[in-house]
């Protein structure tokens, strides 16, 4: 399809007050912070580093100002810089997302803040701060059609695909999605924070327990009645763990609420080669993943997620290590019932057939292994036990023992390889169970390791690597593998890696 | 890429103890025989195909590792003494504290000379490289021994460094760049350096098809 260079674009008037709603954003904290302390200390000079401020707030209007981007046959160019000028070239292979945030005030003007994603890079690589919805539809087509990508032509207008809904979170499910995830925590680590920065939370422990009580002083006393020096009374150990049970309850209604106010009306679906998720009350997300970036999929299952019935389903993507934005993408499937898996899966890895897929154990004399790590453990937790404790040390470390025999036990048969002809599957943990599978064309090395522990057991720990697994990721370490068996696994993998090509 | 290391002085050496016996694939170290019980085909495999031959690394390593374990190693030593000299003189720690430390600086003086005229060989054997169609293998480590596989496909880029002390050895170290996590970047040390730069040649892909 011939495709002329578009002419220039600029972005939206309303540029201009996003741009200056980022700075002053920027600005509020430390500003707080100089109206607190210059209110105390009755100085000066903060309030002028704000005025400093000032010149650069100007000057970055200015900059959006001359901004310009067009979309030319193999790339988008994007031009800025008031006195260096830049331009940026992204060819349009390279753009891994095309995201679209709204916010409430962005929603009202009709505009969208739109980020353009490439592999690598902890920043978008390029980010139009905001342009309207129809330039936004014209670049996302734009782009799309340039790729080279099949686009359904509507016979009336602009070119249209109609997207398939794989999975709608109802407002029950929202409440739900809050309940597992435990996402409150955040916002009263944040109200904390505040309250303690404001001071008020000293009156406020003060107003309602009055000087005595306070939950750190409780657990100082168990502490000291467990050495034998008295319990500490029951009315306080009750006052304790009902404000501990409060404060679990309340981080979770936070959660739920932050669930139905962040995840509001969350839709995911396919158009073509693409899934989009969109959701939020107050900021609208639109985030587009391109089908053939999903580098990995892992399916969670906690023990929440086992009581009512949910498992959690995340992608890895590579590139847009962005947090806030790995957070938007990542959890594919906030909650999701584990029998609509094997469809969802179907429809984001087409080439994987995971039904195909026979688990495979590891070394069952891995056990020993880790039975031999938690003793390890506990002997050398057991000597700070033995100062703090005292006589009681030998009882609490039975007990150690105990749940390090239970743990072992569940993780050894927990963990689970698998490959089919296409793709490289792993499971482990019992408590948190998480299964990933990795299509062989998108890994990137395979690696065989052997610590003296492994070599002296005949065994063999076989790592998978693939683009953008994050730290917190499930890794593909397959522990406790035979020699032989890691062997050939490792061979194979890396022979049917080398036979797939790799596309961003 | 056997052509490439037959020029080399050192191609009898890696020629003889290299090749690896009968039936060791592509993973798993080439001293120990290794059973091929596949749950996957592998049809390279099957098909029989003469696997290329595993190369040592250039001897001239083990000249390079000495030297730079015997600085850094003086280095240390070196501090150890200036620290004893220093709580002696100050008086800081206690007596038996002091000659503890005192005692302690012939063990890591000889560790330390240990570390840098026996480590040097130890490790050299434990490090293998072999190039085939499919890509890389490179195996490494004493202790923790591991195996990483770059298929060619994979390989996003290359680059050949010579820091002063390899480049007054002639040697160069072969980075090899991937897309991946954990294996973004594995370094394969101790090559002759025009060795390194036809390594680099034969793993980057011949028909310039853009890889992104």
């Amino acid at each position: 399809m011939p495709n002329p260079p578009s002419e220039d674009r600029r972005l939206h008037p309303a540029s201009v007050l996003f741009e200056l709603a980022a700075h002053l954003r920027r600005l509020v904290l430390p500003g707080l912070f100089v109206l607190l302390a210059g209110a105390r200390g009755g100085e000066t000079w903060q309030l002028w580093l704000i005025v400093m401020f000032l010149p650069l707030a100007l000057l970055s209007i200015a900059r959006t100002l001359v901004f310009r981007y067009r979309m030319d046959p193999e790339e988008l160019v994007i031009q800025s810089g008031l006195i260096f000028r830049h331009q940026r070239h992204v060819p349009y292979e390279r753009i891994q997302n095309i995201d679209a945030v709204q916010n409430v005030f962005h929603r009202a003007l009709r505009v969208v803040d739109v980020r353009l994603e490439t592999a690598g890079g902890q920043e978008p690589e390029g980010q139009l701060r905001v342009v309207s919805l129809a330039a936004f539809e014209e670049l996302r087509t734009g782009v799309r059609v340039r790729r080279g990508e099949t686009v359904v032509q509507d016979e009336t207008g602009p070119p249209l695909r109609v997207p398939v809904p794989l999975l709608q979170l109802t407002a029950r499910e929202l409440v739900v999605s809050g309940l597992i995830q435990g996402r409150g925590l955040i916002v009263i680590g944040a109200l904390f924070g505040l309250m303690w920065e404001t001071g008020l939370f000293d009156r406020m422990t003060t107003y309602m327990f009055g000087d005595v009580i306070v939950g750190r002083g409780v657990m100082r006393q168990l502490m000291r009645a467990l050495v034998g020096e008295g319990m500490p009374s029951w009315r306080r150990i009750a006052a304790t763990l009902a404000a501990f049970a409060g404060f679990l309850a309340l981080t979770r209604a936070f959660s739920v609420g932050w669930s139905l106010v962040r995840l509001h009306g969350f839709t995911l679906s396919r158009s073509g080669e693409d899934l989009r998720t969109d959701f939020g009350l107050f900021t609208r997300v639109a985030a587009t993943i391109p089908m053939r970036r999903i580098q990995s999929v892992t399916v969670l299952e906690g023990p929440l997620h086992r009581l009512f019935g949910r498992v959690s389903v995340r992608v890895e993507t590579a590139g847009g290590t962005d947090e806030s934005v790995q957070l938007q993408r990542q959890w594919l499937a906030p909650v999701i019932p584990p029998e609509r898996v094997p469809a969802l899966l179907e429809q984001i890895l087409p080439v994987v057939d995971a039904a195909a897929v026979e688990w495979q154990p590891v070394e069952a004399r891995g056990l020993r292994r880790l039975r031999l790590r938690s003793a390890v453990k506990v002997a050398l937790l057991s000597l700070p036990l033995f100062l703090v404790l005292g006589r009681f040390t030998p009882i609490l470390s039975a007990l150690l023992l105990l749940g390090g025999e239970f743990n072992a036990r569940r993780s050894i048969r927990a963990l689970g390889w698998g490959a089919t002809d296409s793709a490289v599957f792993f499971c482990s943990g019992w408590l948190w169970r998480r299964r990933t599978v990795a299509p062989f064309a998108k890994i990137q090395a395979v690696s065989l390791q052997e610590s003296p522990f492994d070599r002296r057991h005949g065994m063999a720990t076989v790592v998978v690597d693939t683009a953008g697994m994050g730290a917190d990721g499930h890794r593909i370490d397959v522990p406790f593998l035979s020699r032989p068996v890691a062997g050939a696994l490792s061979a194979d993998l890396a022979v049917q890696a080398a036979r797939t090509t790799f596309r961003w | 890429m056997s052509v490439l290391h037959s020029e080399r002085g050192d191609a009898h050496d890696s020629g003889s103890r290299a090749t690896p016996p009968e039936g060791t694939g592509p993973a798993g170290h080439p001293d120990e025989p290794r059973a091929d019980t596949l749950p996957l085909p592998s049809p390279a495999r099957e098909a029989g195909r003469p696997e290329p031959p595993v190369h040592l690394l250039d001897r001239r390593r083990i000249a390079l590792e000495r030297t730079v374990n015997a600085l850094s190693g003086a280095a240390i030593a070196f501090a150890h003494l200036v620290a004893l000299l220093v709580l002696w003189i100050t008086n800081a720690w206690p007596a038996w504290a002091l000659s503890l430390l005192a005692l302690a600086w012939p063990a890591v003086f000889a560790f330390l000379l240990w570390f840098a005229i026996g480590w040097p060989a130890i490790d050299y054997r434990h490090w293998r490289y072999r190039v085939d169609h499919e890509g890389i293998e490179i195996w490494s480590g004493v202790i923790w021994r591991q195996t990483v596989t770059v298929p060619r496909s994979r390989v996003q880029h290359i680059d050949v460094a010579q820091g002063p002390l390899e480049r007054s050895y002639g040697l160069a170290t072969l980075s090899i760049y991937t897309a991946g996590t954990r294996y973004s970047k594995v370094d394969l040390p101790g090559l002759d350096h025009g060795v390194a730069l036809g390594l680099r040649d034969a793993l980057l892909p011949k028909d310039a098809e853009p890889a992104v």
